[in-house]
């Protein structure tokens, strides 16, 4: 009862007439760059990060939560159109998408995909309302040892995930951890890399990183690609999907919102691990598992409801915990601060109509994107035909507006070049820049919290394993890094020994 | 294709860069002991794993090879980040439209499809939108032509 009773009070502020509209404008910006390939939710949050200082902090945050699970919903399209995945997180989609639009059948593909995601997003609203209470009692529980092996976790679960090699992933979180800890020592004031700059004794602001490793560095490597992209526009000739397809779809629609739900609240978790882990789980329990890439359905509904049940699920951990598990993430983290709110388990009791009202908007914000992206499928069609070359300086000159704007300050606007280039070494070098953004977004705070701990323990280590939490969350992230090393291992050794 | 001197021999080499760098400067900063940390501690341990992962990485990249780094778009990158740093140098003093064009131009240069009539079309367009979006929408503290500042 106390959940309806909540629920409420959410609704109440989500219903009034300007945060529905806030809502909207973040779905309608959402569905947009999810349309779009070479922009993402990372880099659209940080250059509206700073127009919303001038707004409530609850609409502000349910603008900014709307493009990213609204960029689930955007994502499909251009997967299933143009075999192009949106978003990351779509990029399974295309697989089967892809294949039901060349055989004629990209409307009920569009169809599943949007009806998918709109109960996955149904679903994940309630968990999220029911589990968050929750987890924040747990949270009061926490200490500063325990605070500091959660992000350890946080970050094992980043390189886990990231493609590749896991040294590389680890190393990008250690550079990322190191330019975190750019500004002045949380706990005695000593300018830490400043190099007597007074733009940097404040750190790196987190927009700025974002959209030069996200926003400028995408552009430069997009320059690279020649080719223009075909659109399977003309086939959609009916939308709904038969009966046959819904009778294949609705197991696939509630697993992965089962599994995506659950990958959402993981540290390291969201929407991109969600629908890739729902496509695997599809095809192995498929009885016909060869229908997989040849346009089977199960394969888009399943991945389509994931990817937008694990990002709403994802906002838990940082309501809660204070945590950030995913970039888009730890932008929302900055937001809260923006607004003086400290993101944590305080969060709940101190301002229930900001916490509240967020998880409701959700719920609003899934039904305007069904109706967003289902009748009106024909504008986002030709969205995708506007060519790349008259979207990217828009993207350059947002990125740099927006980082002027954070502090009015030109010398930002030079760091964006930085990272940006920065960013496009990363792309070459094969290293990915999700672990780095994670590891400059919680450098400061492992840092802040292992000094305190430390302190608290006079300098005894111990505290991270006799601590019953600490030493559960570090046996986490110790089991899930041998179980990414130790195949790699046997694959090496397998290689050798063929030679 | 793989190379001795590929992603991996360059991605190490940036780590080690990166992390020999904090080294070098923290050891200006107060080291302390592990129950006072001094500002020093983290990222000289931080540091040290970072060159570490890094010689690791050189070294095996050297010995097994790994993926090739591929062809650099410096010409892109060259313009589109000029651009960027046009705008930092150049909002100031001579205000949010000229910039905006100058950075649509530049960053047009910077692609393969180009074309004056399309680029000024694109420029002026642009430039109109963020006026409207930013100086007369949103309020922010730019000037609008050259001398407002």
């Amino acid at each position: 009862m106390e959940l309806i009773a909540n629920l409420a009070t959410g609704f109440a502020v989500a219903l009034t007439v300007k945060n529905i509209a806030y809502c909207f404008v973040g779905v309608l910006l959402g569905t947009l760059i999810g349309v779009l390939p070479g922009i993402g939710p990372v880099a659209t949050i940080a250059m509206l990060l700073p127009i919303t200082f001038n707004l409530p902090p609850e609409s502000a945050l349910i603008m900014l939560a709307g493009i990213y699970y609204g960029a689930q919903y955007g994502g499909s399209t251009s997967a299933i159109l143009v075999n192009l995945p949106g978003e990351s997180s779509s990029a399974v989609t295309t697989i089967d998408g892809y294949q039901m639009a060349r055989q004629g059948r990209a409307g009920p593909a569009l169809a599943i995909a949007a009806i998918g995601s709109f109960f996955a997003g149904c679903v994940a609203t309630v968990l999220v309302a029911f589990f968050a209470p929750q987890l924040a009692d747990l949270a009061s529980e926490f200490a500063q040892a325990d605070y500091f092996s959660l992000m350890v976790l946080g970050l094992v679960a980043a390189v886990v995930l990231a493609r590749g090699s896991v040294l590389k992933a680890m190393a990008m979180v250690l550079l990322g951890l190191l330019l975190g800890m750019v500004g002045t020592d949380v706990m005695d004031s000593t300018p830490r890399f400043t190099f007597g700059i007074p733009e940097l004794t404040d750190g790196i602001g987190p927009a700025i990183v974002a959209m030069g490793v996200f926003g400028v560095a995408e552009v430069i490597a997009n320059l690279e690609q020649r080719g223009e992209r075909r659109v399977f526009a003309a086939q959609i000739t009916r939308l709904l999907p038969s009966k046959d397809d819904l009778r294949r779809s609705w197991k696939a629609i509630l697993r992965g919102t089962g599994l995506g739900s659950m990958l959402g609240i993981l540290p390291g978790g969201g929407a991109l691990l969600a629908s890739f882990a729902a496509y695997t789980l599809e095809k192995r329990i498929a009885k016909e598992p060869q229908r997989f890439g040849q346009g089977a359905i199960e394969g888009v509904a399943a991945p389509e409801s994931a990817n937008n049940a694990g990002a709403q699920t994802s906002f838990v951990p940082l309501l809660t915990l204070g945590i950030p598990t995913n970039p888009v993430m730890a932008l929302m983290f900055g937001a809260m601060m923006i607004h003086g709110i400290a993101p944590g388990p305080n969060v709940i009791n101190e301002r229930p109509e900001l916490f509240w009202g967020m998880i409701s908007s959700m719920w609003i914000g899934n039904l305007l994107l069904v109706v967003l992206n289902l009748p009106l499928i024909g504008l986002w069609i030709k969205l995708l035909t506007v060519p790349y070359r008259l979207l990217y300086p828009a993207i350059i000159l947002f990125c740099c507006i927006g980082v002027f704007s954070v502090n009015n300050s030109a010398y930002e606007v030079g760091m964006l070049a930085v990272f940006g280039l920065l960013g496009y070494l990363f792309l070459k070098l094969g290293c990915e820049p999700a672990p780095f953004l994670l590891g400059f977004i919680l450098g400061p705070m492992m840092d802040e919290n292992l000094r305190r701990a430390l302190l608290l323990s006079h300098g005894d280590f111990s505290v991270f394993v006799t601590r019953p939490i600490s030493a559960t969350l570090l046996a986490l992230a110790a089991v899930l890094l041998l179980l990414t090393i130790a195949p790699a291992v046997r694959r090496t050794r397998e290689e050798a020994f063929a030679q | 294709m793989r190379s001795k001197l590929g992603q991996d021999f360059w991605a190490g080499l940036l780590f080690v860069v990166f992390g020999a760098a904090a080294i070098l400067i923290a050891r200006g900063y107060k080291l302390g002991t592990a129950a006072h940390m001094g500002p020093a501690y983290m990222p000289i341990a931080v540091g040290a794993l970072l060159v570490l992962f890094g010689v690791v990485m050189t070294v095996r990249s050297l010995a097994r090879g790994s993926q090739e780094v591929g062809v650099l778009a410096w010409y892109a990158a060259a313009l589109v980040l000029l651009s960027v740093l046009a705008f930092a140098g150049l909002v100031r003093s001579i205000g949010l439209a000229i910039t905006t064009v100058a950075l649509a131009v530049l960053c047009r240069v910077a692609g393969r499809y180009w074309g004056w009539g399309e680029t000024a079309l694109l420029a002026l367009g642009l430039a109109t939108m963020v006026v409207l979006i930013f100086l007369k929408g949103l309020g922010m503290a730019l000037p609008l032509w050259p001398g407002q500042d």
